[in-house]
């Protein structure tokens, strides 16, 4: 017998009966738990996620988990504000606080995280630097304030789809006609820059943005570098 | 004793029951029903792409449960695109109050499915995952007797 309960719904619990180890695949299929949706499962042993090649013996409890990437934020304060534009701050689920750029105060928003960091004043707490997109029709529109760490070179990158929760709509990143690109790529290089689309593919193809310096974080030894 | 079908809608903790197989079920907001239910949510299904293409595709697809448990919700994809569809029991597109500024394909459930529903056993979670295998059966087996386009 193998057990295999729900990471995401501890309560769900079953079991599947086998004298021999089970391949992860298999008992994904048997536990009657697989997703019907599409979405993307994993088995977990240990907390440690188990290669579709793996198996479990009986005996064995494992977690399955869909793991999505998407939560949701309610906007509550603003975190940063230039000019016209901003980025919201929220509590996240785990009770992280999440930055979105664009975010309003009273936004519901679906985000993704990028990177996170436990707060300087205060290390019980972690910021989420995030962005949001829309989960009803195309993720992206024009306008929209996305972020993304791209190439050493600046011109690309992939921004997250949330339809396939995967990172894969190519994102052409330009710079601003008024900086000095040569100097941007070098100051932001390996940064999580914000990005204001700029067009978007249809069906989600390639899309284009620009980035936004007022909404990108860049470290003090960065700043006056000539 | 209460069978919870005065209560219209879907509550946040039956979405966290059915996210166990569908994980992509989201309830949007601003569609309250005013008793603490969701309206509107919305989820992924794998299905066909045409009854001459059975390549699989994902189609992106929001429920209106205004009248859930007591009646079938209505099914509306929301991608691929109305003009991308092929699947002969999808709608064309058009503006329903769901969606704001955004013509959405409404699914052709089949004659019978109404009523069908109304006969399942009187249970909030039953229904939805009946209705949900439903939603699945159509969008892989296209019934070009029962065409909503082309």
């Amino acid at each position: 017998m193998i057990t295999v309960t729900h990471r995401e719904n501890p309560r769900v619990r079953t079991e599947v009966s086998s004298d021999d180890p089970l391949e992860v695949s298999e008992i994904i299929s048997l536990s009657g738990l697989a997703p019907r949706d599409g979405s993307p499962v994993h088995l977990y042993s240990n907390g440690v996620r188990l290669m579709q090649s793996e198996s479990v013996s009986p005996g064995q409890v494992v977690e399955i988990g869909t793991c999505s990437l998407i939560e949701n934020m309610v906007v509550s304060h603003i975190s940063t504000k230039a000019g016209r534009s901003s980025i919201g701050a929220g509590e996240l689920p785990d009770g992280s606080i999440g930055h979105a750029p664009g975010g309003r105060i009273g936004d519901s928003l679906w985000v993704v995280r990028h990177v996170q960091h436990r707060s300087r004043k205060d290390t019980r707490i972690t910021h989420a630097q995030c962005h949001s997109f829309n989960l009803e029709g195309d993720p992206y529109s024009v306008g929209d304030l996305v972020r993304a760490t791209p190439t050493p070179d600046g011109a690309n990158s992939l921004l997250f789809d949330p339809r396939t929760e995967e990172w894969s709509i190519l994102l052409r990143v330009s710079i601003p006609g008024n900086m000095d690109a040569e100097e941007v790529r070098e100051r932001y290089r390996g940064l999580l820059w914000t990005i204001r689309i700029l067009s978007t593919g249809d069906g989600g193809g390639e899309h284009s943005g620009v980035l936004v310096p007022k909404l990108t974080h860049l470290p003090a030894a960065r700043r006056n570098r000539s | 004793m209460s069978d919870g079908f005065e209560g219209s809608g879907i509550s946040s903790d039956e979405i966290v029951e059915l996210r166990i197989w569908y994980p992509s079920m989201r309830a949007v907001r601003g569609h309250g029903i005013g008793n603490g239910n969701h309206r509107v949510v919305i989820l992924n299904l794998v299905g066909v792409r045409s009854h001459t293409d059975d390549t699989k595709l994902m189609y992106r697809l929001l429920l209106d449960l205004s009248n859930f448990p007591n009646s079938q919700p209505s099914a509306f994809v929301l991608s691929p695109r109305d003009e991308d569809i092929k699947h002969v029991n999808i709608g064309n597109g058009s503006f329903t109050n769901l969606v704001p500024n955004r013509k959405v394909c409404s699914i052709c459930l089949g004659g019978g499915s109404a009523s069908a529903f109304t006969s399942w056993p009187r249970e909030r979670l039953t229904r939805m995952r009946g209705f949900l295998n439903h939603l699945e059966n159509v969008l892989n087996t296209p019934n070009t007797a029962s065409r909503a386009r082309g």
